[in-house]
């Protein structure tokens, strides 16, 4: 589909390559046409157009060009782990401006689709557009219609639905679980202000436990919500948010982590953060999201406890993506690779008897379409409310995409000591399986995800690690997985996007 | 150019930072103030999360009790070593999960003995006896309210800590500490000696009153059928007015620093209609509901218990009086309803399915029934879910007599008793102990006794020489744990410094 021609924009002297693209935009598949020139502006265009629903090819990414690896550098980042500030919101409208190199310009031509593949999609988003914009224009007053002309709205959903079979020493069992579902809605007016939600299901009675709700249902509760406030600066903007947040670490390093359905990062799964907490934080980014540092102060019991003690967390991450210093961002097969370095410290205290929870971690990870790599350590003092214990963890990771692209493999491997004290206090695990991308490679580049596990767990522990110290054998697992990763995004967004 | 390459925010944002760093230093300072040793605030923290739900319980069903009770259970274990123990088992579980430094793991573990039906929390005042619908007196576990799938160690070790406690408890001579020494040995050689007794095909261990048993256990049998012939659960508990039984409404032990001892009152209408509810519901989880006739349950009249137990002190607990056999007076039958809560969580204990029971009642009764002799102890055992709360059901006599410290301790003192007497106790509660674990079903669904047995397999001396280092760590940590609860209720107040999370909008 690729063509040869000048670009449509007024004067842009770029020549070249013109290629449709599909990109995501609002919740279904937007079409772009996208030029290629060695000078021109740094301006992005947006121009609605027309498509032929006739066309017999309309999904370029079908046949791949030359120009496919250009094209991925148009689309947000990060985009299988979800933050607000990576994952969509205005926070990727600023990152697909900074990911537009300034040594070409590139005009995008973008339209909806007209297929019938989005109905459903639709259906979601316009009904939260009936409800809401009815309500708006019942009253609107001129200054209440440029209100909401700047609004945006962005619902989302991630869903881990799976089947696993784990064979113990002397036990086996099998099931199907959803182990992770959540649904967010996020609004903002004019990338500057704006309000962020999670929910998220669980189960209503903990492992062991026999209190549950009829029975051990299914329950919702809130995973975040969040309001923040954004000041656009020359080099980058400032961020701050005042609520239930995301752990700033997590935050930071989950954009560049792209197997969560598989398995949280251990910095999560191994109790060394939680998910999200009660608090405010302040996020810098700059230099096209090559800097970032944030500040969190939180009360540190985590997402299921309301404040027990007087002391606060506060926690400093940064994060570094060197490789958006440079002025042409390297490629690996053609793909924008993405190095990023993560570092964090937490001075933290958890429970009523404020025992130290604090935290140092560190992460290298890299980042492309076909290959993830990364490997992070998190050094624990005081964990598991114990103020005197110390834990650490380390895990790598890396995912390949086969040359098909949708299909792909993947391995991980998690050490975790729960007692640094104590020799043999380990347990580890490996994760080894293959994935597949149902979707079609032009979604699977925006934030929606269809994409199918099949791995085989190994864990084991040593003599001494709890939780059954002596009893090594009862933790030696095989597992054997299914699972089924599904993201999707639905967008809507009245205002072009700020571009820096 | 260069200038406008760094970051210089404007005024009003120069100051709002300022204002927010300023805010953040300020309130991080928090973190470190005055911290107590790693160790004490370890045990103030799972006290609270052990008690979390009492303290933090609406005023359902009466205003202000459960935190008001909570705060004397908190109390009463700061009083007494042996009442600390017995509030504090969440506290040995959490070390023997999470190894801390001092504990020993353990050689005798293995994949097939892991899931054993446990009783958690045996004791030597958990020890109590029973009137068998057979007519013998039995001597059997009588508390299951922890009771789950978890490695027999962990009630083994429980049960040589216990009778440590005790044995300090009771004010043991200097002369005679080579005694408390023994009591690791005696019982784990005891268990281990037992299961392969039954492991080589012997009988299972039932202690019947031959006079062949230890002299704290005749005691405990002789006063059972003494007390329990007189019927005089009825005569404390109720009243006969006019021509009508009633329940008694009052003290019937005076209260001891601060603490109720044994005391009744009334219940209100909603805990009335809760309760006929549970009547109603109950028979049809007996064993043998047909042994009893139509009628045998009729409400007569129920009160409100308080005072019983360490760790239950704080939860509900009625007694019902129902009709029984006949409408005479004199056989009419006091059952005991007893709010029943979650076990101690163990992190990252795996089990599945994980959930095998219905609910806490569900598990309680079930282990009862599958840990003791038999389903003859108590032919009024049963249990009720009314969700969000379950109850087990048993019957309130004075034929079931549990073992007391104090009174061995009283005993002692009066040189009527020895250590000797406390140690051939201790054998004969590591031969039960085995005879629970080696019958009752794993959580596969065979008899525990198998896996127990191979793993203890020829190694007798090694089993009893890691229990005993297992005591002489974790016994004088455990009294030193008791000295830091006292230090912390004079610290952080009668509820640990818990504060009720406050009313949100």
């Amino acid at each position: 589909m690729a063509f040869v021609g000048r670009c449509p924009k007024p004067r842009c002297q770029g020549r070249g390559s013109l290629d449709p693209v599909i990109l995501k935009h609002i919740g279904y598949p937007l079409r772009a046409t996208e030029c290629f020139s060695s000078s021109g502006t740094n301006r992005v265009a947006l121009t609605p157009s027309r498509f032929d629903p006739h066309d017999p090819h309309p999904v370029a990414a079908r046949h791949p060009s030359p120009c496919d690896a250009r094209k991925t550098s148009l689309l947000p980042r990060g985009a299988e782990e979800q933050s607000s500030l990576s994952e969509g919101q205005s926070g990727d409208h600023a990152a697909l401006g900074y990911r537009i190199t300034r040594t070409r310009s590139v005009c995008l031509q973008v339209t909806s689709i007209n297929n019938r593949t989005d109905h459903g999609m639709r259906i979601v988003l316009f009904s939260v557009l009936f409800v809401f914009f009815p309500c708006m224009a019942w009253s609107a007053s001129p200054v209440e219609e440029a209100f909401f002309k700047k609004l945006h709205l962005r619902l989302m959903s991630r869903t881990f639905p799976s089947f696993h079979a784990t064979w113990l020493p002397n036990q086996d069992f099998n099931e199907f679980e959803v182990h992770e579902s959540v649904l967010g809605l996020d609004a903002g007016w004019s990338h500057f202000l704006g309000v962020s939600l999670r929910v998220e299901i669980l189960r209503s009675a903990q492992p062991q436990s026999l209190f549950g709700i009829d029975g051990d249902s299914y329950i919702m509760r809130l995973q975040r919500a969040w309001g923040y406030g954004r000041y656009f600066l020359w080099i980058g903007w400032i961020e701050g948010r005042f609520g239930l947040i995301p752990d700033p670490w997590l935050d930071a390093v989950r954009p560049h982590y792209r197997m969560r359905g598989l398995r949280a990062l251990l910095s999560e799964s191994g109790d060394f953060f939680e998910q999200s907490d009660l608090g405010a934080s302040v996020h810098f980014r700059a230099w096209k999201g090559a800097l970032s540092v944030a500040f969190a102060l939180t009360n540190g019991e985590g997402l299921n406890r309301a404040e027990q003690n007087t002391g606060k967390n506060s926690t400093v991450v940064l994060s570094l993506l060197p490789l958006r210093f440079l002025k042409h961002q390297p490629r690996l097969w053609g793909e924008t690779v993405e190095v990023g370095l993560h570092a964090t410290y937490r001075d933290g205290s958890i429970g009523i008897s404020s025992a130290s929870n604090h935290r140092i971690a560190a992460a290298l990870t890299l980042t492309s379409r076909f290959v993830d790599i990364g490997i992070e350590y998190i050094y624990a003092m005081g964990w598991a409310q114990i103020a005197d214990r110390n834990a650490d963890g380390i895990s790598a990771w890396l995912r390949a995409a086969f040359a098909t692209r949708w299909i792909g493999a993947f391995c991980r491997y998690d050490r975790q000591n729960t007692n640094t004290a104590l020799p043999d206090a380990t347990r580890q695990r490996i994760s080894v399986g293959l994935y597949s991308d149902l979707l079609d490679a032009h979604l699977l580049e925006g934030t929606q995800r269809f994409r199918l596990y099949l791995a085989y767990q190994y864990e084991t522990q040593d003599k001494n690690t709890m939780p059954l110290p002596g009893i090594p054998l009862l933790a030696q697992a095989h597992r054997v997985m299914v699972l089924l990763s599904i993201y999707l995004d639905a967008r809507f967004q009245q205002q072009p996007l700020p571009h820096s | 150019m260069m200038y406008s390459c760094f970051f210089y925010p404007p005024a009003f944002l120069r100051r709002r930072l300022c204002c927010l760093l300023l805010f953040a230093s300020i309130t991080s300072t928090g973190c470190s103030g005055s911290t107590p040793s790693p160790r004490e605030a370890y045990i103030r923290q799972l006290l609270i999360e052990d008690n979390w739900m009492l303290l933090r319980r609406p005023s359902e069903p009466i205003e202000g009790q459960h935190r008001k009770l909570t705060e004397e259970k908190l109390r009463l274990m700061a009083q007494d070593l042996y009442a600390y123990f017995r509030g504090s088992v969440i506290i040995y579980l959490r070390d023997q999960t999470m190894l801390s430094g001092d504990t020993t793991p353990t050689a005798f573990g293995s994949a097939e003995s892991g899931y054993i039906s446990a009783v958690i929390d045996p004791h030597p005042e958990n020890i109590g006896t029973y009137y068998a619908t057979d007519g013998t007196l039995r001597i059997d576990f009588n508390d299951f309210d922890a009771s789950m799938y978890a490695p027999f160690l962990f009630d083994v070790r429980r049960l040589i800590l216990g009778y440590w406690i005790a044995a300090q408890s009771i004010g043991i001579t200097e002369r005679e500490k080579a005694a408390q020494d023994q009591i690791a040995s005696s019982i784990a050689g005891a268990y281990f000696d037992e299961i392969m007794r039954l492991k080589a095909g012997g009988p299972p261990y039932k202690p019947r009153r031959d006079g062949t048993q230890s002299t704290v256990v005749e005691d405990l049998w002789n006063r059972a059928k003494r007390d329990g012939d007189a019927n005089e659960d009825l005569l404390e508990y109720t009243r006969i007015e006019g021509n009508q039984r009633v329940m008694f409404h009052g003290t019937v032990e005076a209260d001891s620093n601060g603490i109720i001892q044994d005391r009744t009152g009334p219940i209100d209408a909603e805990e009335q209609r809760l309760l006929r509810e549970v009547l109603r519901t109950y028979p049809l989880t007996l064993s043998e509901p047909k042994r009893f006739s139509e009628g045998f349950f009729t409400w007569k009249a129920a009160s409100q218990r308080f005072g019983a137990g360490v760790s239950s002190y704080p939860r509900l607990r009625y007694y019902i009086l129902v009709e029984g056999p006949s409408k005479a007076l004199e056989d009419d039958i006091l059952l005991e309803v007893k709010e029943i809560a979650e076990p101690p969580a163990l992190p990252g204990f795996v089990l599945f399915p994980k959930q095998t029971f219905r609910d806490n009642a569900e598990r309680v009764v079930w282990m009862q029934k599958h840990l003791q002799e038999d389903t003859q102890n108590d032919p009024y055992l049963g249990f009720v879910a009314l969700s969000p709360m379950v109850f087990r059901i048993r019957q309130r006599t004075k034929y079931q007599k549990n073992f007391s410290v104090a009174r061995f301790r009283e005993k002692y003192s009066e040189k009527k008793w020895s250590t000797e007497d406390l140690l051939a106790f201790s054998i004969e509660a590591g031969r039960l102990l085995a005879r629970s674990h080696a019958l009752a079903p794993t959580l596969q669904g065979e008899k525990g006794l198998s896996s127990i047995a191979s793993t203890l397999e020829n190694k007798r001396d090694a089993f009893v020489q890691e229990q005993r280092a297992f005591i002489n760590a974790y016994g004088p940590r455990t009294y030193n744990d008791f000295l830091s609860l006292r230090n912390m209720l004079d610290t952080y107040g009668p509820s640990l410094g818990y504060r009720a999370a406050p009313w949100r909008f």
